[in-house]
This record gives C-alpha cells, sequence and structure tokens, in this order.
C-alpha cells in the first residue's frame, strides 16, 4: 500500500462511475458488501456522482446500518442522501427556479446553436435536475463510451471540434459558458467529461463542500478524509471532473486516483491507477485497519492541532494543561503515557471539592492513562492534541535492545485517548504496538500522592479517592482487541469492547487494547464501588469504534454550534481555537456546572468560582450550546439559599453572591496572603468586591437574551433578578440630597481598595434595578423604590467630558499615566511599582469603566464609549488576565482595529505563550471566554437584545475574514464578515437588527455591504452612539 | 557545564568518592580565621567530612595557627602564591568545600581579592565567610537564591549535596525584577501560590523537598541580604558565574561584600 493511503482515514469521499464501478451496469454487490462493513467499523463514505439515485442506490445495494455514515451525493451536486437500513433518505436539494430551469434550457439551446453555427452538430442529450447536457459526439460508435476508452474518446471529440474550428474542450467550455451568461446564469457550472458539455447550476464542488461540512458535523475534518476519484487530471485541457472534489476547504485531504489519467495528475494528487478493483482494496484496507485496533489518528490540520515533541523540563507542566482533555464533568492533564520527572498529570472532576473555606480545592481522581515505568532516556515522544474531535494521540518510540524484566526493550507505541464528550465520565485508551504493559490494577493514585483504596472487580479496577465530604471512584477495565475474521462491531456477548468469547476466534492481537475507565463522584459523599463499575459496564458493551464515533460527532456538533476562525492570522486563530476547545470541554450541560478559574485543567485557583464564569465563560456558551450556560446558572440558583443568608448576615435584603465559591456556596475567600513581593498582604475582596452580585443577574440576562428561554425567566430567573436586586436595594445609602451611593466597595480594579461609589458597581447595580423592575407581577411599592434608588444611584458620570470618575476621588489621584511609566504592557503595576503608590496614583488594574460599556451599554451615556476608552486605556497597566480581551472588543468598537488586533493578540495568546507562568495550575478560562466576547460583540458586533440579533461587524481589513457560529433562540447563525462585506447563513426564522431595522429573516443567506455615513443627519442609519461609523445594510 | 578550561569542579573531588571528605578551612592571620574555622567545622558536620585547615604563610602564622589548635584540626602550612596554593590544596583528593575569609576586616565591605579570584575558577564550592559572621553551628537554615534558569538548576543541585540535611530547612528565595516579573497577576491569593509551585517545579534543583519558597521583587542584591536578615538564615547559597570582573556578577560581589552569614558559591555552567 502505498504510504499516501497506507494510514487509517475516517473517511472516504469517492467518485461512483469509472472509481467505485466500472460502469452503471456492473455487477456491485461486492462493493455493497464492503460498504456495510465499513460502516459497522465507524468509517464514513460518501458517493459523488452526476447521475441520481435511482442509478447509483440500486447498483450498490448497500443498507448500511452504522456507525459510519453513507452519503450519496447526487446530480452533480444538487442532491445529497444518506444511505441507511432503508434506503436512501433525501437530505436536501438544491431545487431550480422556473426562471433558472428556463435559463437553462435556453442556455442549452444557444449553445447547440452556436456549435451548429460553426459546423459542429451536438444533440441535447438531458434535461436532468439543475442541468443540461450537451453531447459533442452524438455517433452511434461513440454512445456509451466506456472509462477505459477514454483517451481515445477524447482524441474523436478534438479531432470532430477542430474540423468545426473549434480549439478544443476549452473552447467548447467558453461557449457555453458564455451562452449561459447570456441567458441569465451568470455562475453557471459549465463541465466536460469530453463526450457531454454540461451546464447546470451546481456541480461535484458542491458536493463536495456539503459532504465536507457533514464530515465536520460529525467530527472530521479534511486530513482525515481520502477522496478517490478516476478523473483528478486534466482531460483535453479542463481540469478532471473529479478534481472539482478538490476545493479549497478540502486543504489537507489525502488525494487519488485509481483512474488512466492520460494527462496525469495535478499536484498533490496520487495516482494509483487500478480502476473499481484498487478503490475496493483501499475500503478493504481501511476495514482490515479498523479490525485490527489500529488506533485513529490525529488530524494534521494545524489550524486544528497542538503538536509537542519530547519533554521540556521547563513548559512540561503548561504543556499538559494546554492538552487537556475534559468532558465538562472530568479533565484529565495531557501527561505523557510513561513516567518522567517534569510530568505531573492531574484527574479533576467539577464541583467535587474536599476541605472547608479558604481551603477548599478540587480533589484529585486517580489517573487513568499510564503505563508502567519511565519514558526512557532518548525515547522519541510525540503529542498531537486534535481540537477538533478532543483526541489526543501519543507516539513513543525507543530502541534500547532486548528487553526483559530490566530494561524497557523495543518501544513502538501508537495510541488515542479521549475523555467523551458524548458520555461524560468515560476515558478511553487505545493504543497499539510493543511497550511497557498497563500499572497493576490500571489505575494510579491522584498527582498529589493522597491515600487510595483499591480493588478488583472480575476484570474491574477500581480505585477510590476520599475527601472531606466529597468522594470520587474510578473504575477500569482493559482488554486486547481479537482479530475476527469478521468481526462483529456489535458483538456484546463478553461485555467488552472488541472481544469475544468465541473459540473459533483467530488468536488474539495481543499488542492492541483498549482500556475504559468510568469516573463516579459526589461532592457530598463517597460513591459506593458497586455504582462505579455498574456504569463502566455499561459503556464497556459499546464497540470501540461507536465510542469513538459517539465522542467525534459531540465534537463535531459543538464546533458546528460554536465554532470562530479568522481568515489571515494563523497564529491568533489557533489561540481563539484553543480557548474556546477548552471552554465547551470544561462545563457541562448537565445538572450543575461549577466552573472554576480554570476550569478542568489544572489545580489552579482550587476551582474556586469567581465573577470569570458569569461575565467571561458563560456567553460564549449561552451563545453556542445554552444547556451548559443553563448548568451554570443552575450553580448559582443552587446557592441562592447561602447567598441569601450571607444577606441577612450582614443585615441586608436579597442575596449576595461570595466572591470565591465552591461547593456550598459560603464565600471561600481567604482573608489574607503572601504575594510575590514576599509581604502578607490582607485579602479584602471577598468583604468588598460586590459586583459579582450584578453579575449573576447579568449572566442570566445574557442567558436569557441569547435562548429566550422562557421558563427560566419566569422561575428561577426571576428569582435571581429579584434576590439580587433587593440586595442591592437594601445596600445603597442615600445622601441627605437624595443621592445613591455605595460604599466600601472593590471594583474590578483592584489596585484601589476599598472606595465609595465605583462606578462599574453603581451601574451595573443600577441595571440590575432596573431589569428586576422591569419583571411582570412585581409589587409596585417594590418595583418603584428600584426604580427610584436606580435613578438616584450615582455613576461619577460628567457630562461635560464624557468621562465617568472610576470611583469617588479617582480624579485626585496622582495622575500616572502607566503606559509612559512601564516597557510594556501588561505589567503587574503593583509589584513593579509597589502597591502603595498604585494606589495613590490613577493606575488601573484592568477594565473597570470600560468594563460598563461591554457588558451594559445602554446604561452608559450615548457617545462616552470613546472619551472613556480614550482616558483609562492608557491609565490601564491590564494586570489581570481579564483585561486585554475586553479592551480588544472596546477598541473594535470603537473603530481602532489595530489596537484591538493588538489587545486581542494577548488575550489569545495568554495561554499558549504562558505569559503569566502559571498556565501550568490551569488554562485561563475567562481569558478565553474574553477573546470569544472581543471576536462577537466587538469585532462581528453581535449583540442580542429585544428579541432581535444585532450585526454590526467591524472586520479588520488586514483580516481575510471572521467566520462565527452562534445559536440565536435556537436558530444556527453562521456569519462570515470581511471589513466591507458579510454573509450571514440562518437554518430558520430569527428577527435581526442590520443598520437600525428590524427585520425577519431566514432560513436561508443574507448578503450584507458596508457603507460610509456621509450625512449622519440625514441618514437613519446613523448610530446614536458614533453617528459617523459605517453602516451595513442588506444587498438585494 | 563544563568544557577544557573549566574542568566542573565537583567532577574531580566525586571522583575520589572512597576518600573521607575533606572540608577545607583556609585560615589568614586575621579576624576572619576564627568565623572561617567555625564555618568549615558547621558544614563538615553536614557532609560527614574532617576539617583540615590551611595556611599559606604571609607576615605571620600564630593567630592562625593557634586558632586551629585550639579547634582541634589539623594544620597545614604554604609557602608561595596565596591563590595559587589554595587552588592547588582545594584540587587535591577528597576535598569538597574550600571555606576561606569574605574579606579581611568587618568594616570592610567589598570582597576581598583572594575570595574574588577564587570564586572566579574556583576548583570547589566555596564558603566565603565574612569577618564578623554569625555562625551557627549547627548550621539550621539555609537560603539558596535561585533563578529562573533550567541550566542553573543543574548546577545548584550540587549545592543542595552540600547543605541539604535532614536537621537542616533548606529555603529557595527567587528574586524577580520589573524584566523578569510575569506580565499578568490576578487573584494573589492563588495566583502566588500557582507561580511558587510551577517555580518550583521549574527551577529547584532535584532532591530538594519539600521547598520552602520566597519570592520577592526589586534589586536582587538588597532583597537577598533582606531575606538573610528577616528569615534569620544561617549560610546563603548562590551561583557565582565564572567571571567577577568590575560591572558583573553585581549580586555576588554585592552580597559577599555585604552578607552576615557565611555565603555558599556554586560555580554555574558557561553560558551556552
Amino acid at each position: 500500500m502505498v504510504d499516501a493511503v497506507a494510514r487509517r482515514f475516517e473517511a472516504v469521499v469517492f467518485d461512483w462511475d469509472g472509481t467505485a464501478v466500472p460502469d452503471r451496469r456492473a455487477d456491485a454487490s461486492a462493493l455493497g458488501a464492503l460498504v456495510e462493513e465499513c460502516s459497522a467499523l465507524g468509517l464514513h463514505l460518501a458517493v459523488v456522482s452526476g447521475t441520481h439515485v435511482g442509478n447509483v442506490a440500486p447498483q450498490l445495494g448497500a443498507r448500511p446500518s452504522g456507525p459510519g455514515e453513507v452519503w450519496l451525493a447526487l446530480n452533480r451536486g444538487s442532491e445529497l442522501f444518506c444511505l441507511g437500513r432503508d434506503g436512501p433518505k433525501l437530505l436536501a436539494r438544491r431545487e431550480a427556479t422556473p426562471d433558472e430551469d428556463a435559463a437553462l434550457s435556453a442556455a442549452a439551446e444557444r449553445t447547440v446553436a452556436v456549435l451548429a453555427a460553426r459546423g459542429l452538430h451536438a444533440e441535447i442529450v438531458s434535461s436532468r435536475l439543475n442541468r443540461r447536457k450537451i453531447d459533442l459526439i452524438p455517433e452511434p460508435e461513440w454512445a456509451d463510451p466506456p472509462k477505459a476508452m477514454i483517451d481515445r474518446l477524447l482524441a474523436a471529440v478534438l479531432d470532430r471540434l477542430g474540423r468545426a474550428g473549434i480549439g478544443g474542450l476549452e473552447e467548447a467550455v467558453a461557449l457555453a459558458r458564455a451562452e449561459a451568461a447570456a441567458a441569465g446564469l451568470t455562475q453557471a457550472r459549465v463541465t466536460s467529461d469530453a463526450k457531454h458539455v454540461e451546464i447546470g447550476l451546481t456541480d461535484k464542488s458542491d458536493s463536495a463542500r456539503a459532504l465536507l461540512d457533514r464530515l465536520a458535523a460529525v467530527g472530521v475534518g479534511p486530513g482525515l478524509v481520502l477522496v478517490v476519484g478516476d478523473e483528478m487530471g486534466p482531460l483535453g485541457g479542463l481540469p478532471g471532473s473529479d478534481a472539482l472534489l478538490l476545493v479549497p476547504e478540502a486543504d489537507g485531504a489525502t488525494a487519488v486516483s485509481v483512474g488512466i489519467e492520460p494527462g496525469g495528475v495535478p499536484g498533490g494528487v496520487c495516482h494509483l491507477g487500478g480502476g473499481p478493483d484498487r478503490f475496493r482494496a483501499l475500503l478493504a484496507d481501511q476495514c482490515d485497519r479498523r479490525r485490527r485496533g489500529e488506533p485513529p489518528g490525529a488530524d494534521p490540520d494545524p489550524r486544528w492541532s497542538l503538536r509537542v515533541a519530547g519533554v521540556d523540563l521547563e513548559t512540561e507542566r503548561a504543556t499538559e494543561a494546554r492538552l487537556t482533555l475534559a468532558d465538562g464533568r472530568v479533565g484529565t492533564t495531557g501527561a505523557p503515557l510513561l513516567g518522567h520527572p517534569a510530568a505531573t498529570g492531574w484527574v479533576l472532576v467539577a464541583g467535587v471539592y474536599h476541605g472547608e473555606g479558604p481551603d477548599t480545592e478540587l480533589l484529585p481522581g486517580p489517573l487513568w492513562s499510564r503505563l508502567s515505568g519511565p519514558l526512557p532516556p532518548g525515547a522519541e515522544l510525540r503529542r498531537h492534541l486534535d481540537l477538533r474531535s478532543g483526541i489526543l494521540t501519543e507516539q513513543v518510540r525507543h530502541d534500547a535492545g532486548p528487553g526483559g524484566p530490566a530494561g524497557p526493550g523495543r518501544i513502538d507505541l501508537r495510541s488515542a485517548r479521549w475523555s467523551s464528550l458524548a458520555d461524560p465520565g468515560t476515558g478511553v485508551l487505545w493504543r497499539t504496538g510493543p511497550g511497557p504493559p498497563a500499572p497493576p490494577g490500571l489505575l494510579l493514585p491522584p498527582a498529589d500522592g493522597r491515600a487510595v483504596t483499591t480493588g478488583r472487580v472480575g476484570e474491574v479496577c477500581w480505585m477510590r479517592v476520599e475527601g472531606r465530604p466529597a468522594g470520587i471512584v474510578a473504575a477500569a477495565t482493559e482488554q486486547p482487541l481479537v482479530t475476527l475474521e469478521s468481526e462483529s462491531p456489535t458483538d456484546s456477548s463478553s461485555g467488552f469492547t472488541g472481544a469475544s468469547d468465541d473459540d473459533r476466534a483467530l488468536p488474539p492481537n495481543a499488542s492492541a487494547r483498549v482500556r475504559i475507565a468510568r469516573f463516579v463522584a459526589d461532592p457530598e459523599s463517597v460513591p459506593d464501588v458497586a455504582e462505579a463499575v455498574e456504569a463502566l459496564h455499561g459503556v464497556a458493551v459499546t464497540h470501540r469504534e461507536r465510542l469513538l464515533d459517539a465522542h467525534r460527532r459531540a465534537w463535531g456538533a459543538r464546533w458546528a454550534a460554536g465554532g470562530a476562525r479568522i481568515d489571515g492570522d494563523d497564529d491568533l486563530d489557533l489561540g481563539v481555537r484553543l480557548g474556546l476547545f477548552h471552554l465547551i470541554a470544561s462545563v457541562t450541560d448537565r445538572g450543575e456546572a461549577a466552573v472554576g478559574a480554570r476550569g478542568l485543567t489544572g489545580p489552579g485557583y482550587k476551582g474556586h468560582v469567581f465573577w470569570d464564569a458569569d461575565t467571561y465563560v458563560l456567553p460564549y456558551l449561552a451563545a453556542t450550546h445554552p444547556p451548559a450556560a443553563r448548568a451554570m446558572l443552575e450553580y448559582r440558583i443552587r446557592r441562592l439559599p447561602a447567598a441569601r443568608a450571607e444577606a441577612a448576615r450582614r443585615g441586608l435584603a436579597g442575596a449576595r453572591f461570595p466572591w470565591e465559591s465552591a461547593r456550598t456556596g459560603v464565600d471561600v475567600t481567604p482573608p489574607f496572603t503572601r504575594d510575590r513581593t514576599g509581604r502578607v498582604i490582607p485579602i479584602r475582596t471577598g468583604a468588598m468586591e460586590e459586583h459579582i452580585t450584578a453579575q449573576v443577574a447579568w449572566a442570566a440576562d445574557c442567558y436569557l437574551a441569547w435562548t429566550g428561554d422562557e421558563a427560566f425567566a419566569a422561575g428561577p430567573g426571576r428569582d435571581l433578578f429579584i434576590e439580587t436586586a433587593r440586595y442591592w436595594a437594601s445596600r445603597i445609602r442615600l445622601d441627605p440630597q437624595g443621592g445613591g451611593h455605595l460604599y466600601g466597595v472593590i471594583g474590578p480594579d483592584e489596585y484601589h481598595e476599598p472606595v465609595d461609589d465605583n462606578a462599574f458597581t453603581n451601574l451595573m447595580a443600577r441595571w440590575n434595578l432596573r431589569r428586576a423592575a422591569a419583571l411582570d407581577g412585581v409589587a409596585a411599592a417594590e418595583r418603584d423604590r428600584w426604580l427610584e434608588l436606580a435613578d438616584a444611584l450615582v455613576d461619577g458620570y460628567d457630562p461635560a467630558t464624557g468621562i465617568y470618575e472610576q470611583f469617588a476621588g479617582f480624579f485626585r489621584l496622582e495622575p500616572l499615566v502607566v503606559e509612559e511609566l512601564v516597557p510594556r504592557r501588561p505589567v503587574a503595576a503593583d509589584l513593579v511599582l509597589g502597591p502603595g503608590r498604585v494606589a495613590q496614583a490613577q493606575v488601573v488594574k484592568q477594565a473597570d469603566v470600560v468594563l460598563a460599556h461591554h457588558l451594559i451599554p445602554e446604561e452608559t451615556a450615548p457617545g462616552s464609549l470613546r472619551p472613556n476608552l480614550e482616558f483609562y486605556e492608557p491609565r490601564t497597566a491590564h494586570g489581570s488576565s481579564l483585561s486585554p480581551g475586553i479592551h480588544a472588543a472596546l477598541f473594535a468598537r470603537a473603530g481602532e482595529a489595530g489596537r484591538a488586533v493588538d489587545a486581542l493578540r494577548i488575550a489569545a495568546r495568554l495561554d499558549l505563550d504562558d505569559l503569566t507562568m502559571t498556565t501550568a495550575a490551569g488554562i485561563h478560562l475567562a481569558t478565553a471566554g474574553s477573546v470569544w466576547q472581543a471576536l462577537a460583540f466587538g469585532f462581528a458586533g453581535l449583540r442580542p437584545g429585544n428579541g432581535a440579533l444585532r450585526l454590526d461587524p467591524r472586520v479588520p481589513s488586514d483580516w481575510r475574514g471572521l467566520e462565527l457560529r452562534v445559536r440565536f433562540r435556537g436558530v444556527a447563525v453562521r456569519l462570515e464578515a470581511c471589513a466591507d462585506a458579510a454573509t450571514v447563513h440562518l437554518d430558520g426564522p430569527v428577527t435581526l437588527e442590520v443598520g437600525g431595522t428590524r427585520r425577519r429573516a431566514g432560513p436561508g443567506t443574507l448578503r450584507l455591504r458596508r457603507r460610509e455615513v456621509l450625512d449622519p443627519a440625514r441618514d437613519p442609519a446613523a448610530g446614536a452612539g458614533d453617528p459617523a461609523a459605517p453602516v451595513w445594510e442588506v444587498t438585494p | 557545564m563544563s568544557d577544557a578550561a573549566h574542568p566542573d569542579p565537583g567532577l574531580a573531588t566525586r571522583a575520589d568518592s572512597t576518600a573521607t571528605p575533606v572540608v577545607l578551612a583556609a585560615l589568614d592571620n586575621s579576624a576572619a580565621a576564627g568565623p572561617v574555622l567555625r564555618t568549615a567545622s558547621a558544614l563538615a558536620g553536614g557532609l560527614g567530612a574532617e576539617v583540615r585547615a590551611v595556611h599559606v604563610r604571609g607576615d605571620g602564622d600564630r593567630t592562625a595557627r593557634s586558632i586551629a589548635e585550639a579547634a582541634g584540626v589539623s594544620f597545614e602550612e604554604r609557602r608561595g602564591g596565596v591563590v595559587a596554593q589554595l587552588r592547588a590544596a582545594a584540587a587535591e583528593p577528597g576535598v569538597r568545600l574550600l571555606v576561606l575569609g569574605a574579606r579581611s576586616r568587618p568594616t570592610s565591605t567589598r570582597a576581598g581579592h583572594v575570595a574574588l579570584a577564587l570564586a572566579e575558577d574556583p576548583p570547589v564550592p566555596l564558603a566565603l565567610v565574612p569577618p564578623d559572621a554569625r555562625v551557627a553551628s549547627p548550621i539550621r537554615r539555609v537560603l539558596v537564591a535561585l533563578e529562573a534558569s533550567v541550566a542553573r538548576r543543574e548546577a545548584l543541585a550540587e549545592a543542595v549535596e552540600v547543605v541539604d540535611g535532614s536537621d537542616r530547612e533548606v529555603v529557595v528565595l527567587h528574586v524577580d525584577d520589573e524584566a523578569t516579573l510575569p506580565a499578568v497577576s490576578d487573584q494573589p491569593q492563588h495566583e502566588t501560590a500557582a507561580y511558587a509551585t510551577e517555580f518550583v517545579a521549574r527551577y529547584c534543583p532535584p532532591g530538594l523537598s519539600p521547598v520552602r519558597l520566597e519570592l520577592r521583587v526589586g534589586d536582587p542584591t538588597r532583597e537577598l541580604l533582606e531575606a538573610v536578615d528577616e528569615l534569620t538564615v544561617d549560610l546563603v547559597a548562590l551561583g557565582c558565574p565564572r567571571s567577577l570582573a568590575p560591572g558583573r556578577a553585581a549580586v555576588v560581589r554585592g552580597v559577599i561584600g555585604a552578607s552576615p552569614v557565611p555565603v555558599l558559591l556554586v560555580p554555574l555552567p558557561l553560558r551556552p
């Protein structure tokens, strides 16, 4: 087998006539059986053909049962079917309008007439769906030539064209294209297979794009796709018909030709030859690989890859955090399979804490993905995280001569492992090749070495970690993969994956093994071992390919709903994608989601939940996977009693949420700590940083804006709004002049503490009161009180300057402008200048006043973004990882693309470049969330509100494009935008707001263009915020 | 890391591991002699080593000899250039450590020329003792100054061998300045711990466990000396670059000149 195809693929896309079958009359029963087997073993297949389903499906005769999909992309790009047990089912069809149909006919007739005028008799031989076919050589001798005669056919056609004075197929196609344009089809797809010229609305490139989308939705990227045709190379000067499959979106796919290819093949295509027999051999090889237990490989696409070679003493732990596999419940950092002194490796379970008070921390779980022994010195190690599918592949090679008890011998391990997003709490390690065995008991104690209990139930090993009061039990089993003549992927007779008790089986391929681990955890007690063992049994009966397929599909669905792409800046693009990957992986969509500052990627911040979760993480999930956002809100809802109790303890009403939260909802902020200078410093945030209470309400509102979840709005969401409003109402102090104040708080800028009337806190509190007052059913007296207090609250705004004073007295502080004092930002200014100095100066830690412009722009004074950004940004040290992303969003809104991109880059690369030297403790989830907000709210200008989704892109001109996928009120929205044009794809009806105009749109595609505002006074689309800013409008 | 011009001094001694290790006390005829000998004895205890006194005769030897005799240690007198003779003595088999005075008088704030010369190309790790040093015996708390460098971690592993012991506490000190401080620091109650954990994992010599890490920000010399007082340290260990010419190795020069406690210098590898 040629190197290019000597590996496992996850999908094969292939041409039909000439590639899979010699012709349309050939017996394809063997192929049909092979297709069924491929599908059963998880390989996705797709037929691409110009003919219709009535020709293909009966000839193929397959009734695949999955998990591999079988698609039929037919009628030259106009139809897509899926093939199942009940036959083909139509998924999509491009229907020509009557005008298009008439134009196609006219184009064909005109082409025939033009050719006739040149002395060439041609005939329209078919009027299929969305196309017309013209026979250039309608002679009996060439009625239905087999593919094997292609070179003779071409010669005959060229001769015929030449005698008519037509310069080859290229000119024939050009003539047809011109006539199509004259008939009104300016985007016609005109192709030729030598005998015919076809004029159509679609072609095989449309099939390719549709299939790549379908494959992406099941978690398969182009790098794992094999494309097979027989006409890849040029024919008569025209690209071969199968070359149309090689669309730009297929970049990275492996393309081969089994055809004769008289004109050779294009660069990048491997010419195998051998026709349909060779094609069947390719499919059979793919089946063999799966039966032998070859684990899945990694998609080489660099946009979706993190690759690490070896172990770097300095950066290994940060690497492990970046390579974390998580499923929303359990996270496993990416330590190597074999031990290394620099490696640690953590398994963390969301919301499962150990300890009390400030010492509460995430309870680490057993390590499930290790082998015995150390990584030998000099061993070659490669790890590759595929971000598209959440699969970590690892290769270890070492040859130290004969092995034995004293030495490792030869190691040639290939492995793939994942933490199942389809079935959270399940880890799968699939490996093959000679190497060290699994550790006794399969599981190793947690990274911190705490005591565990272990045992065995039959072939299941278990390990229990007991905390106070929580517990984690992991159960694991590992089986060799049996090579069978005809392995039944659904055989569950043994109860274990891929194995069978059949005495007639061939000897087991002992080098391929699959380990499955299942975690059961409880935040309030230690789970029973039997529960974990039973849960493991429930998973282990499933064939490994089905486990893999389910996991890939889950990831495919998440990216389809919430992916983002920056075209034109690969470094930034990868940073964005890595952040989104960990956001998706760290938040469960079931029950409650306790999302710590570092998620499930490391033990940093002890898993404590901060405003990071509500303000920075939740919006991405609300906009792309609402169940996860709902789970995050559930975490807060279940701790509403504790928040009420805290407010009551302080003699106040309503609910006051803690600065740092863990298991119970009681504040777990430590009262003091030692800082980086060695000083013991008090930590006052727990006592005074109260804006978090409004953040919780804001998060609920954000969720509702994206989802319209009426049950939540009427139920627990309402409680959140009301109780937080009551808190503020009781917290505000009125002065004799009737001004409302919040004394003794800490704003997001923690360099200054405590302060009075922090503008951000007051604005958020005001918003909170007004939001609650807008609810139905609130008693009039209470509502009126809330509104009065909201109006009374001072906010430090000066209409003369347009600037909010960050807190009372801020303008009287030493006017240091940190941008001019330090060689670079971000900078931890409190450490460089000293906390005392910054406290007395106008040096701001992070977005504070301007954060209000980002979160609640409707509460800020119109036109005040720019003056506040200009005043505060130079004074902002960005000493917090939360700051750059927000500033990126705001600079984008302010039209300062360069500064926006610079800020975005800091945020997006924070963990890739380990700017804090604490990535080893986990990925900064809030920073990742802020990056998405910069893209969505800033550059894309997507903002839900009043039941509509507003679009106002501000894409930098040096980006080729920005793509963003969200879900608004249940409708999938895909925005593709560049500096002055945008396309919005909707899979359902939504209300959009573009250029100040609301409109109902979808399903379908909307095209927008940007135009300048020449006269803001007369232009109805001119924005109130920045009248001179360009506006968007829908193009007809 | 070593090369032909600068053979690893540790290798020469480690090769002869069968001999009783020796801590060599270089006694000059000054007020520094007593503290030097006491320091040598304190360090020898942890190494299980024997103390030998060596004196390179200059103007006289009665102070040096008397101090040695009073302590009951052997006394060897050599003649010739001080630096050359001490270097030769330290290169003899079995010598693990050379202890000598940092400077001759308490009022001096600069390291002595002999100390500086030997520190540039030491045959073994050097312990430099101020004439007015407070010498603890036994040595309980050692401050190891550590840079953020994997290469230096390997070198300081040697310091760990010298100073570690079951009855000693090793405190690692790292001083960041504006150039080395991470740019971002969120919540200090967690960030410091996260940074410290990672710093220890990256840069602390193996064999130091558990590690107490002290972090400071500012001028490295000043912060180190303040930490010596604040933490009541008995001995400071720090890496010493190969060149102590004026304008270089400011921290080493500053610490040698001002430390109130003995300073153990560990030769650092040449920078690649």
